[in-house]
């Protein structure tokens, strides 16, 4: 009536290989899990480094060269300085650095040379933009640009 | 499934590591890391802390306020208009898989480039968009990782869209921008403190923010007429144009975006893309192999939990579906049974002239085998009792034969385990009919003859009984008592009305010993000898069915720790006998109706359900968080009064007070989790091959194992 002694319970392996193997998939499976969590919180948490490019250069009133000439070095890190333009502007616009608030036409009135502090002054008469408000000749300059540091811009490293 | 717990002791413990708790770990943390991305990427609305920098914040300066679009913060502000007659066309939102192709298609016909800036989970969704965009010459701007308004953001939130967004662009295309346009900002003159805070902060990073001075508001969908008309420039000034491609329907969009570069040429008015317009150069650039695998990394990751998330709803709703109709079933098929009960009760009148055989598998039971043998003896029919003693050092064998009835048989073996017990006694039994009962369990009067009813019926081989639990008192009890009653209430009425019953309980069965003969007696092949026997005797192509007033009353396990080992050995068990008896899948007969019905159940109710479950626990508090809370729990309630309507359906037919439901909500929070992980540890046990310590102890034959090893 009985099963012969001889008889294996079902599932038992007693050589052991199925566990090593299960043992090794489930390895693997901790594996990719933490691969995945940590590529998951190295993705959300890095990102790459940004250098925008400097605006193009405000462009002097009094010798208003066509703004299309402008460039802007594609890397400013290697020759942030070198802005090849045409015309008579082209020694000013080159000396970035320059504390030249003559460039800024428009400012030139409302930003004294003393405040050498990066966050400009608010200024309620400062140069008005577009948008018909016509606060200056320059506004309607093609890529006019406006600038309300007048310290100029320091060389970036 | 319900059963008795049986004669077998309880010491389980694989012979091997815990790798697989390890394993339910990590793919548990694994899971939620994918559903707190994909939460983050694609629900996340409610983050914004009333902690915003807005109040610390100095106020947008007046060369902001006044200045040009594009501005750089970096020192000082520098801002630029496009140049005049130009205007520069940015679409946000995108990309989007339906419109942004049209867009493209347009700009193309009018052989006119743009600016987008691409939002970077949909970026992440759609690379091949980004690159179709980059490819037909047009410029990508940022406008962060979902979207977010970053004036209300935490300062952790706002670093992370902006290097996500970025990383996002970066993996899609191999190149990075130096656009940024913040999201909810529109013309320079809107510029509030914490706006300014945001294009300041963008500054640090590297950027050049990008406003609007033409608002076409296309979003709203205002006809294409009103489009055009908004996005048609007074006077000669250069503009930034803010449309959109993602976000929703953009047919009007498209259409007006036709018209107005049509129009724009013939007003003369140059379109192009940001950087063109304002005579920037250097906007884009090729992102450093590392930015590049990182932003790979970061769409995998978007795409990995987007699938796991989706994996997990369709599994939800699939599983929401197997308890709803296995609900209907069970309910379908109880209320059935029932009434066939009491047809058949009113003309019971079957009686049995032979002797019928109780046999009691004892092994330690000392505390509860005299309260068993004496209530089988009180029985009104009489019967015979044989009471095996495997290998007890309680001296439980003693206690019966000083009970000194007279129809009482003991008989003494060698530790053999509880399917060698029954072998010898059903060899030992002389009656036709054979009754097994646990020795812990105690009968009513008439629990014998009630149980032997069916076999007036000769296809029936095999009854089950009614089990309930005497010790339903306390959470742990009650629980049990809970479970107890729906399972032969509900479930095993099924089974009776299926044809495909599982599993004769341990605790109280009844057997012709002419099925036990056919079948081969009980075999130790399982744990679940009582699974394994009844799955037998279904594909001998006999009837099993339930006789739901042959009650049996046992004492359920009164600590966690009992329990787990007991269900680890029934789970275990009846995955044995599944698997022992998988050929019945491909059947005929009865045997088919087993292999496809029963054990399909079996599968998807006791395997595969709870397998999931985890996943679901995880999966409500994800929605609890990142969904809407209160759908979350009006669906958990709705369950829950499913499972409770059962349950009380249940009670009302087992003739029980309603009062321990109230402990049926508790369920959800250990019992449930246990129930699950002794699902796991099951299955593990049973694709390792571990061997548990009880196939050692009971393996047949004659050697004398240890008695201090044995006890359970």
């Amino acid at each position: 009536m009985s099963e012969p002694a001889t008889h294996t319970p079902v599932f038992v392996d007693s050589a052991g290989r199925r566990l090593r193997w299960v043992r090794a998939g489930l390895w693997v499976a901790v594996l990719a899990a933490i691969v995945y969590i940590a590529l998951a919180a190295s993705a959300l948490l890095g990102g790459p480094r940004i250098d925008a490019p400097f605006l193009p250069q405000p462009i002097t009133a009094d010798a208003p060269p066509p703004a299309q000439h402008v460039e802007v070095p594609a890397s400013p890190t290697t020759a942030p300085a070198a802005v090849a333009t045409s015309g008579t502007g082209a020694a000013a616009a080159a000396e970035k650095p320059a504390p030249a608030p003559a460039a800024v036409s428009t400012t030139a009135p409302v930003a004294p040379p003393a405040s050498a502090a990066p966050a400009p002054a608010p200024s309620p008469t400062a140069p008005g933009r577009s948008g018909g408000t016509g606060t200056g000749t320059t506004t309607d300059n093609p890529g006019s640009t406006h600038r309300a540091d007048p310290t100029g811009r320091p060389v970036r490293p | 499934m319900i059963r008795n717990r049986g004669a077998a002791p309880s010491t389980a413990r694989t012979v091997g590591a815990r790798v697989h708790w390890v394993t339910l770990a990590a793919v548990l943390l694994a899971i939620a890391a994918a559903l707190v991305v994909q939460g983050y990427a694609h629900h996340l609305t409610t983050l914004a802390e009333s902690s915003a920098p807005a109040a610390a914040a100095s106020p947008a300066p007046a060369a902001a306020l006044h200045g040009g679009p594009v501005i750089d913060p970096r020192e000082g502000v520098d801002t630029v208009t496009p140049h005049q007659r130009t205007i520069a066309l940015t679409f946000d939102d995108g990309p989007d898989p339906t419109w942004t192709p049209r867009i493209l298609d347009v700009l193309r016909k009018h052989h006119v480039h743009a600016t987008f800036f691409v939002v970077g989970t949909a970026a992440a969704e759609h690379p091949d968009l980004v690159r179709r965009i980059l490819d037909e010459g047009h410029e990508i701007g940022m406008h962060t990782l979902t979207h977010a308004d970053l004036t209300t953001s935490p300062q952790w939130r706002a670093n992370l869209e902006m290097a996500a967004g970025q990383s996002a662009i970066a993996g899609a295309t191999g190149e990075t921008t130096a656009l940024f346009r913040p999201p909810y900002s529109s013309e320079p003159a809107a510029l509030d403190a914490a706006d300014w805070q945001i294009i300041r902060s963008a500054g640090q990073d590297g950027y050049l923010s990008v406003l609007s001075t033409l608002d076409s508001e296309d979003w709203r969908r205002p006809g294409v007429q009103r489009i055009v008309a908004n996005a048609t420039p007074q006077g000669d000034g250069g503009q930034v144009l803010l449309m959109h491609d993602g976000g929703g329907d953009r047919s009007e969009t498209v259409a007006a975006l036709d018209r107005l570069l049509t129009q724009y040429a013939a007003d003369g008015i140059t379109a192009t893309s940001v950087s063109a317009a304002a005579g920037l150069k250097g906007v884009m650039r090729p992102a450093a192999t590392a930015e590049q695998w990182s932003g790979t990394a970061l769409i995998a990751t978007l795409w990995g939990s987007a699938w796991v998330v989706g994996a997990i709803g369709i599994a939800l709703v699939l599983s929401g579906i197997v308890m709803v109709v296995r609900a209907v079933l069970v309910l379908f098929a109880a209320s059935r049974h029932r009434r066939r009960a009491r047809e058949v009760a009113l003309r019971r009148t079957w009686t049995h002239d032979g002797i019928i055989s109780v046999i009691v598998p004892a092994h330690n039971e000392a505390a509860g085998i005299e309260a068993a043998v004496r209530s089988i003896a009180a029985s009104r029919r009489p019967v015979e009792i044989i009471v095996v003693d495997d290998g007890s050092t309680d001296g439980t064998a003693d206690i019966v034969e000083a009970l000194g009835l007279p129809q009482v048989t003991v008989i003494r073996q060698p530790n053999g385990g509880k399917p060698s017990a029954l072998n010898t006694g059903i060899a030992a039994a002389r009656g036709e009919i054979v009754v097994m009962v646990d020795g812990d369990t105690v009968f009513e009067q008439d629990t014998v003859e009630r149980l032997i009813q069916p076999f007036a019926d000769p296809a029936v081989g095999a009854v089950s009984g009614n089990t309930k639990v005497v010790n339903r008192g306390g959470v742990l009890g009650a629980w049990q008592h809970i479970e107890y009653v729906v399972g032969f209430n509900l479930d095993r009425r099924l089974f009776d009305i299926a044809e495909c019953m599982p599993t004769v309980p341990g605790a109280i069965g009844a057997f012709r010993i002419e099925t036990l003969r056919r079948v081969g007696g009980v075999s130790d092949d399982t744990l679940a000898e009582d699974t394994d026997l009844t799955m037998a005797i279904c594909r001998d192509g006999w009837r099993v069915v339930y006789q739901e007033d042959a009650r049996a009353w046992t004492e359920a396990p009164a600590s966690l720790g009992a329990l787990w080992r007991q269900r680890y050995r029934w789970c275990y068990g009846t995955m044995q006998a599944m698997w022992k008896h998988r050929g019945a899948v491909l059947q005929k007969g009865p045997a088919g109706k087993l292999g496809r019905r029963g054990l399909g159940y079996l599968l998807v109710l006791q395997v595969i359900l709870p397998l999931f479950a985890p996943v679901v626990d995880i999966f409500a508090v994800y929605g609890l968080l990142f969904l809407d809370p209160m759908r979350i729990a009006v669906l958990w309630l709705a369950f829950l009064a499913l499972q409770l309507g059962m349950a009380v359906y249940a009670f009302r037919m087992d003739g029980e007070s309603l009062k321990p439901l109230w402990t049926l909500p508790l369920q959800q929070v250990v019992y449930r989790q246990m129930m699950y992980l002794v699902v796991i540890q099951s299955l593990f046990t049973a694709l390792a091959g571990t061997r548990l310590r009880w196939h050692r102890m009971q393996r047949y034959g004659t050697l004398t194992v240890p008695p201090a090893v044995t006890t359970g």
